[in-house]
């Protein structure tokens, strides 16, 4: 209880801020790589993570703006809950089939989400402040997050149980810390003094995106990749 | 001819064993059945085959875990695998290649397919005079117009990789096109295009895709088919095959 009241007394959006702070570089980091493979290798699931990734970045700095300027309006909590669980959303629907006219459409889908979601960033100023029934809003918009987070948590979970790659392992640990972190948000909702084990799920998310980002960081065995070198006899003359 | 060249053919149903036997022994192979993977993996190891044909579901443990047993054994590493089986979308052959087979034979096959891929995977001191007679007059032989008029009528797809994302990381760098005319045409590639049709959207000659669809089809980022939505054996097109 000692350590959680000593959280508070830190600084109230010290542990917010640093969430912000590694959400925004980690999600950046991996849409920017994202991007940049999807120019060389034109695969579907590259630019729906990539998008995905780079909404959840601007949330993350929203967020940080939202929650320390005080001279302007900015009502980020809209976006920061729908874009997150938009994002997160369209990850999962491309785990879930690798046909190629399916994938397509995810990404078309996607686009148009990513525009409106800009919208309503754009629209910030203008949100009403106060959720209408705060409690039960903020539970639902916020655990939806959650809730697709935990989705995704399985879905890795039953692929490491299916075939044990360190990946799909850490893609399920950075999930579940990710899901957990959510969840740990939802009881200051309901009431007052529910600060610290908000602040405790913060930290459980940044481990989450920590996890997260050291997953896609991996580098796969080539002797595993099973592409078969190319070898052309002679490329043929352009004449 | 010493000893002849084995193949083991390991299948439930007594009537496709008896086929494809019949279809070998005219090619002059020497012919060894069995009816399920115990049995099959235990008269691998007896036999000594030069050349496994292996259907996908068995009795009692699957081709897939057959070709994988198979491919522990220090001495079976490479042995020809042939998978065949009934069940040929692209992601069943693409699985059953990761399981390690060299090839996978979707049923229904023609003695002329069949005979023409087990010349492919063996060794050209082990085909017997009759199978090498019979590679010669193959679409194997096909080659510069010839091949590139074939090309144009095919469609590429692109081959799913269920994986990705998956149980691999997509952003280790290994889903690049390094080539960019490869990285061209993968992106024009919908499904429903001809290769022809593809050449005029793309800009590019028809050796150029050509040559791009033989890097797609060696990194298994593509598959050919034709109109009526048949798969076409990829190694007719790739060079040094």
């Amino acid at each position: 209880m000692n350590q959680n009241v000593c959280l508070v007394a830190i600084d109230d959006n010290l542990i917010a801020n640093i969430l912000a702070i590694t959400l925004f570089f980690a999600s950046l980091f991996i849409s920017l790589r994202a991007f940049s493979l999807y120019i060389r290798a034109r695969t579907p699931r590259l630019l729906v993570l990539g998008l995905s990734m780079g909404m959840i970045a601007l949330t993350a700095i929203a967020s940080y703006i939202g929650d320390n300027v005080t001279t302007l309006t900015f009502n980020v909590k809209w976006f920061q809950y729908i874009a997150q669980t938009i994002s997160f959303l369209f990850i999962l629907l491309s785990l879930l089939r690798s046909t190629e006219d399916y994938q397509r459409k995810i990404v078309r889908w996607q686009i148009i989400a990513s525009v409106l979601l800009v919208l309503l960033l754009v629209l910030t100023p203008f949100l009403p402040k106060d959720f209408p029934d705060p409690a039960v809003t903020k539970t639902l918009l916020s655990g939806s997050r959650a809730v697709i987070c935990i989705i995704i948590f399985f879905y890795y979970w039953i692929a490491f149980t299916t075939k044990e790659t360190s990946f799909s392992f850490l893609m399920s640990a950075a999930f579940l810390l990710i899901s957990f972190g959510y969840w740990m948000a939802i009881p200051k909702y309901f009431g007052p003094g529910m600060e610290q084990v908000d602040q405790v799920g913060d930290i459980v998310r940044t481990c989450g995106i920590l996890v997260l980002l050291i997953a896609v960081s991996l580098r796969r065995n080539p002797a595993k990749l099973g592409r078969v070198p190319l070898q052309l006899e002679n490329p043929p003359s352009h004449a | 001819m010493g000893i002849a060249t084995t193949v083991l053919i390991i299948d439930d149903s007594l009537s496709a064993c008896q086929f494809m036997a019949g279809i070998l022994e005219k090619e002059g192979y020497r012919v060894i059945t069995a009816t399920d993977g115990h049995e099959g993996v235990m008269k691998a190891l007896q036999e000594r085959p030069h050349c496994v044909i292996l259907d996908v579901i068995l009795p009692g443990i699957s081709g897939f875990e057959v070709c994988r047993r198979l491919r522990a054994n220090d001495h079976y590493h490479h042995l020809p695998i042939i998978l065949v089986s009934t069940k040929n979308t692209p992601v069943d052959q693409s699985w059953g290649l990761r399981q390690g087979a060299d090839r996978y034979l979707p049923k229904p096959f023609t003695e002329e397919s069949l005979v023409q891929l087990v010349g492919d995977v063996l060794p050209e001191h082990l085909r017997p005079p009759a199978a090498l007679h019979h590679r010669g007059a193959s679409p194997q032989r096909l080659a510069g117009q010839e091949l590139l008029l074939a090309l144009q009528k095919l469609i590429p797809r692109r081959s799913e990789d269920p994986d990705l994302m998956r149980l691999s990381n997509p952003l280790d760098g290994s889903v690049v096109i390094p080539d960019k005319q490869a990285r061209r045409l993968y992106a024009a590639i919908d499904g429903r295009k001809t290769a022809d049709e593809l050449c005029s959207i793309t800009h590019l000659k028809m050796k150029e895709i050509h040559r791009a669809l033989q890097i797609l089809l060696a990194q298994h980022r593509i598959q050919l088919y034709t109109r009526d939505g048949k798969r076409v054996d990829s190694s007719l097109f790739l060079n040094g095959q």
